[in-house]
């Protein structure tokens, strides 16, 4: 016995000289945010993960910054970039803010921002995509770089936006795995720790150039389980959660010191479908009978989305007919959703030769969107009711993209869309070019849609440098989009915020959800 | 018939079982194991209890040292050791004459140690809880114990696990743990049966004169008749629960008395005399739930009358000291 | 005993190895790790520049030669998606993951063999009958929702302990442990218990059986009528012979919980190694579902060896050859 004790004390004693306390944070100064995942990296021009976005936007700044009103309508306002000139229709010049430093004292110069850019457009993990049309970067002296795209490009200076600056020198010094460890920006926030899965700290940067943060603190933490997230919300141990599951909605908003803001996401659910070859996969009698625009139109007016929406979101989401949503380059105000006419439906199909409809093979990932299971089966249902037969194929979520995206074996899937950035040219461009036409596009054309009027206007939407030319252009092609029934668009999601009443909090349609700076605690 | 308990006298006997009751309460239905067994055993005698598997010989040895299993329940009777009731103690006081006083070798050697601990543990176990010997001491008798039951090189065996043992080996071990503390009664229940022939023998000899020299007594549990009739002073009999016969060895053995006796008698080989097929009782023992009302023995009976059937024959005294429960013996011979 | 030790071992390496290969063939059945770490209209070029950056670009075969020669000099490779070296991911987990594991286990213990012996020495009673039950209702009881449940009632009705997250951690050698605050007790307490219900019901049935079939043996007849108090004849004599399946269930149930409590940890949010290897399949991160999974076999060779050695500890007639 006497033993034990001495061996306990022992091991005691070695515990505590390897130790050190964490210092614990003050709650009131501290905003403790709720995701629903956790970064991939730290790296900002590595990814464009949701949750890795989110410690870039604090610890780094954009060249352009978005500002978000109440209504979700974003304007683009100078951040490291003061000024944008356009001086032809491929070159552009921008003058950088002086007086910067980054958070290791480095001075802010026009090296970072071509080193920055190179770093984009070498990224192997993809998230850099949208940098591809800009040619070249370089410092023209200390505070001015020239950039140069490969043609005219209207949307420089959206996608300046998500052009986040890192220190040259800090990289030149740590390296690659330097700087996955610690990252260096001038961004409102100093990156304090990350712990895989636990929690992200960052402290405010007192120097910083701009309006001082009202926040002291942040701390992000990744609370997957939706029931968990709520729950850390309710018992105030968070105080912004995003995602709040619809079943607890009603929940928190009724919560004495919780309130719900709610806007329509950035994504859209949609079925695609192969309105383009004779042939197709997942129709095995013949013609596909999708080429007869009458089949088409029945198939999208057979579905009943309110009742979808009402049912399997409990009323959570928005019924549209196209892919960007409201705010984007592309949205086409006049267009509503496809109307529900079950009867006209059965009558086309009948004038179209399917008296007795017919059987079709449906792609559907398992659980890789909200509910798409039970929303996949209801849209079935309603196809069903007018004689179109849904095969379900459902296919694990981690296989789903590998198996719809070379297009062999598909004829219709399910999908989301994603136009965040407030554009919808690039999704166009991979999804409805004519697929191995030109570099570049075409790429995630899984229905082999093929529209050479579609191509011509994205060609001239991506070769000019006017904005309003290439809104017009996108508009363009919704409207196409929308007559081919190439898309058949079913609703918009909506992304519900519960934070904790007194926190002023402006939710965002992007992937960069949560600007701590802009934030503020009663 | 004279009332045998009141020419006692209390201090002549170490241990006196009167009408003992030991039933269990089963879903089937009760079990009378032992149903009225009366028995009494003096210093230093030799008592043996014999009968069939299921006669209730064993439950009698248990339910002496009050080790009677639930479902099973001692229902009534006395059991006076040593002057004092042992039903009226308490489980604390009976904890302390088990193994102490009482102790007991059980059937079956292979099972009755603990796998998991040494000899040594087993032995200084009961050293302790009743000799209060510890450390050295305690080593030292148990290697003394092993000794005297015969066991070679007991310094080393001493540190042995049961499994490391012969089955006789195993024996002699329980035997040294029950005589570890010179108890005054040894209860052992068919001590030899499960053992190879001719170990048998060889063991019983050294309990015997382990018995004798201790001057404790012993109550020798078996089925074997021809083991008692060497070493016992007194027999006893049973059959379904009950004492069917019992008497001083010679009596019981030369003069058996009742039919049941004579069958198991005549179904042991013998040494001498002319050789004829050995004797068998027919018939199989009465189903325990359902005992018919008479003689239990009447459906096995040669002798069976009506009255076997009907009435149960009261243990009666057919010659000193010789006592039958049988209608018709003594009355013919057969 | 050390040929023991070395046969094991020997062992362990094959075990490892197969169970290497087979994962690696599975995982190249998983999904396109490039496909699904890219956002969804990744071009096919950025696909390509990925699978080259991840070493999947050449044929399987090949691949597998690399993982091998890699695997041979230590190293497991790095992860697709934090670029950092897989085996580091895993032991940056573990010790919060062993920290909830070793408490649940030690609860589960603490309460399941007492009741067991209890339950088993007295299976007629009232409060035995109630008891097993209620075990039965922990067995069968979804870890998910109980998890939930304590959640509810303790820190959203209640607020006395925290619903998820380590708390205040003291860094130890590296290591970061809760157990050391008084905040990081308060957060261990509900995932520990969630962990420990069901494994305390298993082990207080083992032990019930265990001790009923003991307790019918010569042996603790033969004790009591030593005079071996009630008390010693359970714990002294019946529990040392009743422990071995509980031994063994205990180990393989112990390896279980460090590697697979996902559950609990998804529930909890909290940052252990079941999460990891979840996360990993769903995006493909191949690199962390092999080295984990070797791990994971290696931890129950280990484990079954220590279960192998206990044995002889409590019952001599096992021995090691």
């Amino acid at each position: 016995m006497k033993r034990i004790v001495i061996l306990m004390l022992a091991v005691a004693m070695l515990i505590f000289c390897g130790a050190s306390v964490m210092a614990a944070p003050t709650r009131a100064e501290t905003l403790v945010i709720g995701t629903t995942g956790d970064a991939t990296t730290i790296d900002p021009h590595a990814s464009n993960a949701m949750w890795s976005n989110n410690i870039t936007i604090n610890v780094f700044d954009p060249l352009v910054r978005k500002v978000f009103d109440k209504a979700g309508k974003f304007t683009l306002v100078p951040s490291l970039a003061t000024k944008w000139e356009q001086k032809s229709d491929t070159i552009w010049i921008l003058t950088l803010r002086e007086g910067v430093k980054f958070h290791n004292g480095d001075p802010f110069t026009a090296d970072d921002v071509v080193f920055s850019i190179k770093r984009y457009k070498d990224s192997t993990t993809g998230g850099a995509g949208f940098v591809q049309p800009i040619a070249s970067a370089l410092a023209l002296d200390t505070y001015k770089v020239q950039i140069r795209t490969h043609a005219p490009y209207a949307i420089l200076v959206l996608d300046m936006a998500d052009i986040y600056i890192s220190s040259k020198k800090h990289f030149e010094k740590v390296g690659e795995e330097g700087i996955l460890k610690r990252p260096v920006g001038t961004g409102p926030y100093k990156f304090v720790e990350w712990i895989k899965e636990d929690h992200i700290t960052l402290d405010v940067n007192e120097k910083y150039w701009g309006a001082k943060p009202k926040i002291k603190r942040a701390i992000m933490r990744p609370l997957k389980n939706d029931a968990t997230r709520v729950a850390a919300l309710l018992s105030g141990e968070v105080d912004l959660i995003y995602n709040v599951p619809v079943r607890d909605i009603d929940r928190v908003a009724r919560g004495a010191n919780t309130e719900v803001k709610a806007i329509p996401g950035p994504d859209v659910m949609h079925i695609n479908i192969d309105v383009t070859r004779q042939r197709t996969p997942g129709y095995k009698n013949g013609k596909n009978p999708f080429l007869d625009p009458r089949v088409r139109e029945a198939f999208a007016i057979a579905i009943d989305r309110d009742s979808i929406i009402r049912n399997v979101y409990g009323g959570h989401a928005y019924p549209t007919g196209q892919l960007p949503i409201p705010g984007a380059y592309g949205y086409v105000e006049s267009i509503k959703p496809y109307p529900y006419n079950p009867e006209k439906a059965r009558q086309l199909l009948k004038e179209a030769g399917y008296p007795n409809g017919f059987e079709f093979v449906w792609d559907v990932p398992q659980q890789r969107y909200f509910n798409d299971g039970p929303c996949s089966q209801a849209i079935a249902g309603f196809l069903a009711k007018v004689g179109i037969k849904a095969k379900l194929n459902m296919i694990p979520s981690n296989q789903y993209l590998s198996y719809i995206n070379p297009g062999d074996k598909t004829t219709a899937f399910y999908g989301a869309s994603g136009t965040g950035k407030g554009d919808i040219g690039y999704w166009y461009n991979r999804m409805f070019y004519t697929r191995d036409k030109k570099e570049g596009a075409g790429g995630s054309n899984r229905t082999h849609y093929s529209n050479p009027t579609v191509d011509k206007l994205l060609d001239e939407a991506d070769s000019t440098a006017d904005v309003k030319v290439r809104k017009a252009k996108l508009e363009e092609v919704t409207k196409i989009l929308y007559q081919d029934y190439a898309i058949i668009p079913i609703y918009q999601y909506e992304e519900p915020y519960g934070l904790v009443k007194g926190l002023d909090f402006t939710p965002r349609v992007d992937a960069f959800i949560f600007d701590v700076h802009t934030m503020q605690k009663k | 018939m004279t009332n045998i308990r009141e020419v006692r006298k209390e201090s002549e006997f170490l241990l006196d079982v009167r009408e003992l009751k030991t039933y269990f309460h089963t879903f089937k239905g009760v079990v009378k194991a032992v149903d009225g067994v009366s028995f009494s055993l003096k210093r230093g005698d030799i008592l043996g209890v014999v009968g069939e598997s299921g006669c209730g010989k064993s439950v009698t040895g248990f339910s002496v040292l009050r080790l009677i299993d639930s479902p099973g329940r001692i229902e009534g009777g006395e059991i006076i050791f040593e002057g004092d009731s042992l039903l009226k103690k308490s489980e604390r006081e009976m904890e302390k004459i088990r193994g102490n006083k009482i102790s007991m070798i059980f059937q079956d050697p292979m099972t009755s140690l603990n796998p998991v601990y040494t000899i040594k543990k087993q032995i200084c176990e009961t050293l302790e809880l009743h000799g209060g010997l510890r450390g050295k001491e305690a080593h030292n008798r148990a290697v003394e114990l092993l000794r005297l039951v015969g066991i070679p090189s007991p310094e080393s065996r001493v540190n042995y696990y049961p499994h490391q043992f012969s089955g006789g080996m195993r024996q002699r071990v329980i035997i040294a743990i029950s005589l570890a503390t010179s108890p005054s009664l040894i209860i052992a229940d068919e001590p030899t049966t499960a053992l190879d022939v001719t170990v048998q023998a060889q063991l019983m000899k050294r309990l015997y004169q382990l018995v004798k020299s201790n001057n404790s007594s012993m109550i020798l549990i078996t089925h074997d008749l021809s083991l008692v009739s060497g070493v016992s002073d007194n027999i006893i009999v049973m059959y379904c629960g009950r004492v069917i016969e019992k008497g001083s060895s010679e009596s019981v053995i030369s003069m058996p008395a009742h039919p049941y006796t004579v069958g198991l008698l005549e179904s042991i080989p013998k040494m001498t005399g002319e050789r004829k097929m050995l004797h068998q009782i027919s018939g199989m023992v009465p189903n325990p739930f359902e005992m018919p009302p008479g003689c239990s023995f009447y459906p096995r009976c040669e002798l069976g009358q009506k009255i076997c059937e009907a009435e149960y024959p009261r243990l009666r005294e057919i010659e000193e000291g010789h006592y039958v429960s049988c209608h018709f013996a003594g009355r013919r011979n057969f | 005993m050390l040929f023991y030790v070395i046969k094991r071992f020997i062992q362990m390496i094959i075990v490892i190895a197969i169970v290497a290969t087979i994962v690696f063939i599975f995982v190249n059945m998983l999904g396109d790790p490039a496909v699904l770490l890219l956002p969804p209209e990744a071009s096919p070029e950025e696909l390509a520049k990925a699978r080259a950056a991840m070493g999947l670009d050449s044929s399987p075969w090949e691949q597998y030669k690399l993982f091998v020669v890699n695997v041979i000099h230590g190293d497991l490779g790095n992860s697709f998606v934090f670029r950092e070296p897989a085996m580091k991911l895993i032991f940056e987990r573990m010790p919060a993951t062993l920290e909830i594991v070793v408490l649940a286990m030690f609860i589960a213990a603490l309460i399941a063999i007492p009741l067991g012996v209890y339950v088993g020495a007295h299976p007629n009673t009232f409060a035995s009958r109630s008891i097993l039950s209620l075990s039965l209702l922990c067995i069968s009881m979804p870890t998910f929702w109980f998890g939930i449940v304590l959640i509810l009632v303790f820190s959203v009705q209640l607020g006395w302990l925290p619903s998820s997250g380590r708390g205040d951690v003291v860094i130890v050698w590296g290591m970061r442990l809760s157990f050391l605050t008084w905040d990081g007790i308060k957060h261990l307490i509900l995932p520990a218990i969630t962990l420990a219900v069901q494994q305390l019901a298993t082990q207080l049935r083992l032990t019930r059986a265990g001790m009923m079939e003991v307790l019918r043996q010569d042996y603790i007849k033969f004790a009591k009528a030593k005079g071996v108090s009630p008390h010693d004849v359970l714990y002294g004599h019946a529990l040392k012979n009743a422990l071995i399946p509980v031994i063994t269930v205990y180990g393989l149930e112990f390896g279980g919980l460090v590697v697979f409590a996902t559950i609990t940890e998804t529930i909890f949010a909290w940052p252990g190694m079941g999460k990891l290897l979840i996360d990993s399949i769903n995006i493909s991160d191949r690199p962390v579902i092999i080295a984990y999974l070797m791990l994971a076999s290696m931890l129950f060779v280990v484990i079954n060896f220590i279960v192998d050695i206990l044995y002889t500890v409590v019952d001599p007639r096992i021995d090691l050859r």
